[in-house]
């Protein structure tokens, strides 16, 4: 788990978007038990109460849940919520980005295309 | 005086105080309990002070500069030992420090206090989102600073970086531009600076 004070994230946030892309790779599974508030801030440094917003944001989105005296557990569906939200955010993150990048260059809505063909074939 | 006997007398003094526990942190830290206190380096001392305090179980732990003196590894052990024992055991503790960097992730609020006035208090992640820089060419920096709640602008060779408090104004930015985020320790230094 790599978070940084110096990014331009939030540390509750950073938290959350790490877990829910350890959800989103498979690293936890569905039904599998994510670290406890506690365990994160002993092992992270952070203070309990940054990480447990974290944790929170992912509960209010049903990615993980809380189990009673056993700890924070990931939800079943949950891998293709966080698929769906990473396929709305695609746009906005990386297609308007490499839009205006595009046009600053100058190239043509054809070259663009072309070498995203060029990408999906090679890669 | 021994370590070992200052650990001793320490439990005569406080009903609360872990005698086993402060030889289990001396280990930790290489504090050799055998040694005579008075022998002890600066950081020794410290370091004997941390854990004393770390076993003992009052509500209040007051921390004034605590790693003072000790290397890195050591403050490292500290803050972890701190985190530790506070999951285990919830009491309030005040640091009171200048290496905020280290310390801001720890706690659960800052308070930025200059010349006994209070400057800021927030989370961490308040504080760090509270301000923001903006870098580029010196008269690209100024006509984004116009009228907006600047802090400090450092000027070199027609290279500028102003740093605001707020979030970076989308509408003034341009690709000449670049905006940051700025670590604690620079916005402390800019607001005490300033003498806001």
């Amino acid at each position: 788990m790599n978070i940084d004070p110096g990014r331009d994230v939030p540390l509750f946030v950073q938290i959350a978007e790490q877990i829910e892309d350890d959800v989103f790779t498979g690293a936890y599974a569905e039904g599998d038990r994510v670290p406890s508030t506690n365990e994160l801030a002993a092992l992270l440094g952070i203070n309990p109460h940054t990480v447990l917003k974290g944790m929170n944001i992912l509960v209010d989105e049903g990615i993980i849940y809380k189990r009673r005296g056993m700890g924070m557990y990931v939800q079943d569906g949950a891998r293709e919520k966080v698929r769906a939200k990473r396929e709305s955010a695609f746009d906005e993150r990386y297609v308007s980005a490499l839009v205006a990048e595009a046009k600053k260059l100058g190239l043509t809505k054809e070259q663009v295309i072309d070498l995203i063909e060029k990408g999906y074939d090679h890669a | 005086m021994h370590v070992d006997d200052l650990i001793e007398q320490m439990g005569r003094f406080h009903e609360g105080f872990d005698a086993k526990r402060a030889k289990r942190l001396a280990k930790a830290f290489d504090l050799d309990v055998k040694a005579k206190t008075g022998a002890l380096s600066t950081g020794y001392r410290t370091i004997c002070q941390l854990v004393l305090a770390l076993s003992l179980d009052a509500d209040y732990l007051l921390l004034d500069e605590p790693v003072l003196g000790l290397d890195a590894a050591h403050r490292e052990l500290f803050y972890q030992l701190l985190m530790e024992d506070y999951l285990e055991r919830p009491r309030t503790v005040v640091i009171a420090t200048h290496l905020i960097e280290e310390v801001a992730n720890l706690v659960e609020r800052v308070t930025i206090i200059d010349e006994g006035r209070v400057l800021m208090q927030a989370s961490a992640d308040e504080l760090r989102s509270s301000g923001y820089s903006v870098s580029g060419r010196a008269a690209d920096v100024r006509a984004y600073c116009e009228g907006l709640d600047v802090l400090d602008v450092d000027e070199l060779g027609g290279v500028a970086v102003a740093y605001l408090l707020g979030t970076p104004d989308a509408e003034r930015l341009n690709d000449r531009l670049d905006t940051a985020p700025v670590n604690l320790q620079k916005l402390f230094v800019k607001l005490t600076e300033k003498g806001e």
